[in-house]
């Protein structure tokens, strides 16, 4: 795999997962 | 009486992800990514998801939440008249897809079964060619549009487990839905890391990854690879079915508006980014044995993925019958339960919709929705059906997009948008404030209507997979037109009882399809003639009929 797959492998995952934490951490219905 | 509610609020957020994660997770956003520029396609997408994405989602959540009504009656608080739109999405996004959604799902029940078979014969039944094995044994398909053949027994049986499946859960509401969803999105996410883990551990399937995530940053230029972006996003967050704002009706009015659409929208892509590696790694390990390229055996996106590529890669795996059985059980277990929390959501829509506005016990209801539902499925069961449910499929598009784009302009044009804003960013932890006025005002509604022209001019000169154009115009225009004219009538009871409005409609609908034949026959004179005719003669008759009936009335 190319360097760049990779780097988008750990972006990707950091960015979606990311996204989920943040949103459930902002979230007011607890 | 008291709204049904959720059992506890973050049930809501199991419900509309198990909704948003359907097939499309799986068998088209890899492909969208492998085929539009790999890894730059996610720039596009991530500036969709944000554009359009999240702030429509969280309009349909607030639509749900403040009004605490299903999509056909939560339009008309907005404004009088248009609670057409709601009816619009409930039949032809909720209803429609349905229909179809579980013959598919039923397949998936028999590939689990075949599966079970081939365990005990030392086999998988599709080894030698997954493609003949789909199209001869589990569909004896046949391409001919209106030459039904026999009846397919397998898909029925499908279709009975699935309908069965789902009357059980709705039969006592949402209550039941958030406890099940939590097994029904659980499982999946379960099974797609297993499915990784082998994946990505086969010979092989770095190149496959390489397929799915190469770089190709030209593709950022062109227009139709952001136009496969937003509508990857659109179709893939559940806008437009009326599915959200159903669930969220069910929802106590305090509820967090924005965070629920953060949450939702970032794990439905995530799940759409993952999917890529289980298939990609597998489709790369089946190459390189081969000795042939990815794309060679990737073929195409859509149903093909799901019931021959990915078996396909399947049957190869190293581990004897027992492993590819067993994870060919896994994979369509996947596809079946991805599918199966859908199913709840657009059923549950329909029910909703029917229990706000006519009344009526849910059991009733779901039982008579699912009785119909069954039998609407049948026309899918025959040797033709693939042919059908395709053409249905993408013409019910057009009308989520229509939805999408009518409830953006409704809030964005005609309401006030700076008091919804205020009182969406009051609930939440996560601020959206003026960029999502634009977003709504301006971002969303001219997407979807470059897309739409766009798509439209398409339509017209490469009919649709070159079936024949009496099949589009009858199961594609016909059905989504007859649709929404339907929703006209539904909106207010008395136009059921109004001759003047079904004649005038009738007439609009006849000269629509005249229109529509003659555009796809280059003659867009005529087909412009035509459609403005149909359109001033319906509505004349309308207002004929209408104000002869009040003169009789005074008189």
């Amino acid at each position: 795999m190319s360097g760049a797959a990779i780097i988008t492998m750990i972006l990707g995952f950091v960015f979606f997962i990311g996204g989920v934490v943040y949103g459930l951490l902002k979230m007011r219905d607890k | 009486m008291a709204r049904e509610r959720w059992h506890k609020r973050q049930a809501f957020i199991m419900a509309a992800i198990g909704s948003a994660i359907g097939l499309g997770n799986v068998i088209r956003f890899p492909y969208q990514l492998a085929q539009n520029g790999g890894a730059s396609f996610l720039v596009p997408y991530v500036v969709a998801l944000i554009t359009t994405g999240i702030p429509l989602l969280a309009l349909e959540i607030y639509f749900g939440i403040r009004f605490q009504k299903g999509p056909t009656e939560a339009f008309g608080k907005i404004r009088k008249n248009t609670n057409f739109i709601g009816w619009f999405a409930v039949l032809a996004g909720a209803a429609m897809i349905t229909f179809y959604y579980t013959v598919l799902m039923g397949w998936s029940v028999n590939y689990m079964a075949q599966s079970v078979q081939g365990l005990f014969s030392g086999a998988l039944p599709w080894s030698n060619d997954s493609e003949a094995f789909f199209f001869s044994e589990i569909l004896k398909f046949k391409n001919t549009p209106f030459s039904f053949g026999t009846l397919n027994i397998g898909s029925v049986i499908g279709n009975i487990v699935v309908w069965g499946a789902v009357f059980l859960v709705l039969l006592k509401g949402v209550k039941v839905v958030g406890k099940i969803v939590n097994w029904t999105v659980g499982i999946p996410w379960v099974i797609l890391i297993v499915l990784i883990i082998r994946g990505i551990t086969l010979d092989g399937s770095g190149e496959g990854l390489e397929y799915y995530l190469h770089f190709d940053y030209h593709k950022i230029l062109e227009p139709r690879v952001w136009l496969a972006a937003y509508g990857q996003i659109f179709f893939s967050l559940s806008l437009g079915f009326g599915v959200i704002i159903a669930y969220a009706s069910y929802m106590p009015k305090d509820s967090d508006i924005n965070a629920n659409a953060w949450v939702i929208s970032f794990a439905n892509c995530a799940t759409s980014f993952f999917a890529g590696f289980a298939i990609f790694s597998t489709l790369g390990y089946m190459a390189a044995t081969q000795g042939v390229s990815v794309a060679d055996v990737a073929g195409n996106p859509g149903l093909g993925l799901a019931f021959v590529a990915y078996p396909s890669a399947i049957a190869t795996l190293p581990g004897g019958i027992v492993t590819q059985a067993l994870f060919a059980i896994a994979f369509f277990l996947m596809i079946f339960m991805l599918g199966v929390d859908t199913a709840f959501s657009l059923v549950e829509t329909i029910v909703t919709g029917l229990k706000d506005t006519f009344g009526g016990k849910r059991v009733q209801i779901t039982a008579i929705v699912s009785l119909i539902g069954f039998l609407f499925g049948f026309i899918y069961c025959f040797q033709n059906g693939l042919v059908w449910l395709d053409i249905v499929d993408h013409w019910m598009s057009w009308g989520l997009m229509g939805v999408g784009l009518m409830e953006a302009i409704l809030i964005g044009w005609f309401y006030d948008t700076k008091k919804v804003i205020a009182d969406m960013d009051s609930t939440s932890g996560i601020k959206f404030g003026k960029f999502w006025i634009i977003c709504i005002k301006y971002v969303t509604p001219v997407i979807l209507i470059i897309t739409f022209i766009m798509n439209f001019i398409n339509e017209f000169n490469n009919p649709y997979e070159g079936y024949s154009v009496t099949a589009l115009l009858v199961g594609g225009w016909g059905l989504l037109i007859a649709l929404f004219f339907i929703s006209l009538l539904l909106q207010k009871r008395g136009n059921l009882k109004n001759p003047g409005k079904l004649i005038g409609y009738v007439i609009a609908i006849i000269g629509i399809l005249f229109s529509a034949n003659y555009y796809y026959d280059h003659n867009n004179v005529m087909g412009t003639v035509c459609l403005l005719v149909a359109i001033a003669v319906g509505v004349a008759t309308g207002k004929y009929i209408k104000s002869k009936e009040i003169k009789e009335v005074v008189q």
